[in-house]
């Protein structure tokens, strides 16, 4: 199951749309460990979204983004600065990526279509954050105050962007304590959906922190979250829809070799891995035989482009 | 990120030459319990100037505990209290923790790594004398003395003498303490040496709203023992061993905004020192040579933090004065320090080097009394700016006017300069220009009254004033000369003497008030221009009284502090009262003697704080005898 839902694309047409779910799965980490950018590339890269990391090397530091498979939901403090308070990845899994916000974290969304875009996310506190807001830490205080009255929050804003121009903001928050009833005041300890869908078409997400718990230092509640399963929108009109009908891929999922039939007019034929990199393309013809059995089993994605439109579809090699 | 920065500025972080102060000295004996105005002309600590002098008898010792106690009961100084056994430092004139110095004979025992000395680990037993000077010192001290200067000594009395004293004490929250002494003096020897094991739980009760608390994670443990060989060579020259061993733990209480805390310190030092003088009556010559050796670790299971810290001080000095004439005196310094530090923050050991050289000319006539100093300092073979310093002083009948000019610094930490991430090597040294004026009226037998006024007018400015933030995309905290500070106040102090009969009464009052304010707006951290100082209270008022009959004392001290600003949140004011009674037994003539005391701190109860967020305790208790055995 877990390789039919991980990372990469599943793909729907439904509503004159397509989806595609990006999870981290397929980026290697050892067990309880995470990546954290010491190999200086920069970021991470997940079909055509960039999660950017910035590590110094001469302290070993890092902001921005990182992957991680920890598990720790128990240990405070800045060392578990990794974990999500799940203990897990969304749904169970393995992977998924924790960002340190130094000002604000972006995402970056390059798509082979303009028309694509973050459609939403699953959310997580990171451990750091959520044990601090609920205990309190040396420096910032457990949310709620010393009577649990003071009506604290931790927000995460998102702000849209398409080419330079703001497509508008999501505000989510990670802990609420500004209820009148205090039974209902929450911190988030659950993979919860954040849907950005009314950003609307964008090419980049940039991620935003603020806090009730401030100081003349900025803020004193950890800036870090977690997310998981990327949710890309592919807009699609009618005629797309009909014209996705006509591409056929069989056996699929498949060890390896799959054929491909199409009517599109001389497509420009792509095939990309999880990581967003170029794995093949001028595959020429309305029917061929497209070999992967020499590549590792996972979730790949095959575009078609024409003068008019970008296709897309997602292959499984098992 | 890697490390949180924020640590940094916890440990981290947080000392001028003043010349006009008052001196007063007080001690157990009912005659000495009036005040005097004297000169120390011939401690180098701060000659030319006045300041004041505590005799560290039992009955202080009893009264005060630890430094911080003495300095905030009797001098109206702002004590900067974790509570219990946690981190103390001093606030002087609206400076900041750092730029008060730390003396212990004359050598300065400030943590190079923090640039400060954490006051809870000083206790009173082991010297006998405490001088006390509000304004800076830069002249004669160098880095750290910008707001204040402290020296903790040994006075050698030669003369033939036994003395074994042990105390037991024991108050609220499991205070155990547990005190030891011998004396062996003989006309040209003495041996003295000191032992104290102090230890509490301080696990007082609070409230929050309607809920009772206790402080918990907050046991200390304090053991120091002092060894020190004072030998009379001749009529004019002597020599001294000082030996200081210390061990202390501390845990770190939670706040009230924090759940739990498994936080602890452990610290450790040993410190040496030699020191061989010859005074005649055309010159003296004072020679010093200390080495200690300090390690603090910092541990934090809750959040696997450990942190070892260790440094050591190389420190010789020579001073000389020569006196030209019954009038004027020529003086002449040098010292030179040499400061190890290591640390899992640094990259390596770091290494730092002073020099220093320090002349200057006393003149008086008459009723006028003149001093003009200077110093000239090097840090690792880079100049400081020059430190000049003169005090004028003029003694009229009925008042003493004191004058003083200095231009004070402090240099940038070893944390400030190597510390990873965000030490910066390219700091500047705080720096700036002090100004004092003082008024002293002393009025003995007025109708049975002794009283001592004084009235002190302060004014200093410092620039580079260092300070931690995080710069706009950085992830990490960074030391910067960011500020400019612009201190300036107003000190009023009274004292009464009055005897009646076999009754001595005492009422002390102090009062001030101050602005520290910077004077440029800050971003990060959040300052606006013109706004006062974080925990640096506007006024500060002291109202102590004593009673003493025969061998029995009564004391009341009072002391108000004004609201101030924490980091996070504003501050209330604050009154707290304590009560102290003793009684002196002489169980046999000139030989045994049994004193009894019982303390009483925050008689009212109060309900305070003085960092945001840790609570302080309550109405709380301490007693004890010190049995003393006299030959």
């Amino acid at each position: 199951m877990k390789l039919l839902k991980t990372l990469v694309f599943s793909f729907f047409l439904v509503f004159g749309y397509s989806q595609q779910i990006l999870d981290f799965e397929d980026f290697t980490i050892e067990q309880d460990s995470f990546l954290n950018g010491s190999d200086l590339s920069g970021g991470f890269t997940l079909f055509s979204v960039f999660l950017p990391n910035q590590f110094t090397v001469a302290y070993d530091s890092w902001s921005g983004w990182a992957i991680s498979n920890t598990t720790d939901v128990t240990t405070p403090g800045f060392t578990n600065q990794y974990s999500s308070i799940v203990g897990s990845g969304n749904d169970g899994s393995d992977n998924y990526a924790t960002t340190f916000v130094l000002g604000s974290s972006p995402i970056l969304n390059s798509p082979n279509d303009a028309g694509t875009y973050i459609s939403s996310l699953r959310i997580s506190n990171s451990t750091y954050a959520a044990l601090s807001m609920r205990d309190g830490d040396a420096f910032a205080k457990k949310f709620g105050g010393e009577t649990g009255d003071d009506p604290d929050f931790f927000k995460l804003d998102v702000d849209g962007y398409f080419e330079g121009d703001s497509t508008g903001t999501v505000e989510y928050y990670l802990a609420d304590f500004r209820f009148e009833d205090n039974t209902q005041d929450f911190i988030l300890d659950t993979w919860d959906d954040l849907d950005l869908s009314s950003l609307g078409i964008t090419d980049s997400l940039s991620f935003r922190l603020s806090s009730s718990d401030n100081g003349q230092f900025g803020m004193n509640t950890p800036a870090y979250f977690c997310i998981d399963d990327i949710r890309l929108d592919f807009f699609l009109s009618n005629d797309d829809i009909e014209q996705a009908a006509a591409i056929d891929i069989y056996p699929n999922p498949s060890t390896g070799r799959f054929t491909l039939e199409h009517e599109l007019h001389n497509p420009f034929i792509s095939i990309y891995n999880a990581y967003g990199s170029l794995i093949m393309d001028r595959i020429d013809g309305n029917k061929r035989e497209i070999d992967l059995s020499t590549l590792p089993a996972g979730n790949y994605l095959i575009t078609f482009t024409t003068k008019d439109q970008i296709l897309s579809k997602s292959l499984i090699k098992l | 990120m890697y490390s949180d920065p924020k640590l940094v500025i916890r440990l981290s972080k947080i000392l001028f030459l003043i010349l006009g102060l008052s001196v007063t000295g007080w001690g157990q004996e009912m005659m000495s319990d009036k005040v005097d105005t004297i000169y120390l002309r011939d401690k180098k600590a701060f000659n030319s100037s006045k300041s004041k002098s505590y005799n560290i008898n039992q009955t202080q010792i009893n009264q005060y505990s630890d430094l911080p106690s003495l300095l905030a009961g009797e001098e109206n100084i702002y004590v900067r209290s974790y509570g219990g056994g946690s981190a103390s430092t001093l606030s002087i004139r609206g400076g900041s923790s750092s730029q008060s110095l730390i003396l212990w004979n004359e050598v300065p025992i400030v943590n190079p790594m923090l640039g400060l000395q954490d006051l809870r680990l000083i206790p009173l037993n082991i010297v006998s004398n405490v001088d006390i000077s509000h304004a800076g010192n830069s002249t004669n001290w160098g880095s750290g003395a910008i707001s204040g200067a402290i020296n903790l000594y040994s006075k050698p009395q030669f003369k033939r003498a036994q003395n074994l004293s042990v105390g037991l004490n024991s108050g609220s929250f499991g205070l155990s303490q547990k005190l030891a002494t011998a004396l062996f003096s003989a006309e040209k020897t003495i041996l003295d040496i000191s032992w104290q094991d102090r230890s509490g739980n301080h696990n007082f009760p609070f409230t929050i709203g309607n809920e009772k608390r206790e402080n918990a994670n907050a046991s200390f443990a304090q053991r120091n023992l002092i060894a020190e060989l004072f030998h009379k060579i001749s009529e004019k020259d002597q020599i001294s061993l000082h030996y200081w061993k210390q061990d202390a733990t501390a845990q770190i209480p939670p706040t009230t905004t924090q759940n739990l805390s498994l936080a602890n310190q452990e610290d450790s030092s040993d410190k040496y020192l030699l020191k061989y003088n010859r005074v005649s009556n055309k010159y003296s010559f004072k020679s010093k040579l200390a080495y200690i050796s300090d390690n603090q670790i910092f541990s934090d299971p809750l959040i696997f933090l450990f942190s070892n810290n260790r440094y050591n001080t190389l420190f010789a000095e020579i001073n000389t004065k020569y006196y030209m004439s019954d009038r004027s005196s020529l003086e002449l310094g040098l010292s030179s320090t040499r400061n190890e530090g290591s640390s899992d923050n640094y990259a390596t050991q770091q290494v730092e080097n002073r020099w220093a050289v320090y002349p200057a000319y006393s003149y008086s006539k008459g009723k006028l009394h003149t001093r003009i100093s200077t110093r000239l300092e090097w840090i690792d073979n880079v100049r400081v700016p020059i430190l000049p310093a003169i005090n004028l002083s003029y003694d009229l009948a009925a008042v003493y006017i004191d004058f003083g000019l200095s231009r004070n610094y402090r240099a940038p930490s070893l944390n400030d300069r190597f510390w990873q991430p965000g030490g910066n090597s390219d700091l500047l040294p705080e720096q700036g220009w002090s100004q004092e004026l003082s008024l002293n009226m002393n009025r003995k037998e007025l109708a049975g009254l002794d009283i001592d006024l004084s009235l002190v007018f302060y004014n200093r400015q410092i620039e580079n004033w260092i300070l931690w933030s995080r710069k706009e995309n950085s992830f990490f905290f960074s030391p910067s000369n960011l500020a400019e500070v612009w201190s300036r106040g107003i000190e009023l102090g009274a004292n009464l003497n009055y005897q009646l009969g076999d009754y001595f009464f005492n009422s002390k009052i102090n009062y001030s008030y101050g602005k520290s304010t910077n004077q440029v707006a800050l971003s990060s951290p959040e300052i606006e221009e013109g706004q006062q100082l974080l925990y640096t209270p506007e006024y500060l008022f002291s109202w102590n009284q004593k009673l003493r009959f025969c061998n029995f004392l009564l004391q009341l001290n009072n002391q108000y502090v004004g609201p101030t600003q924490g980091i996070n949140e504003g501050l209330e004011s604050y009154w707290l009262s304590d009560l102290y009674l003793s009684q002196n037994i002489e169980i046999e003539k000139g030989g045994r003697e049994l004193s009894l005391f019982i303390r009483c701190n925050n008689i009212t109860n109060q309900e305070y704080r003085v960092i945001e967020r840790r609570p302080m305790p309550g109405r709380n208790y301490e007693l004890g005898f010190t049995l003393n055995f006299n030959n």
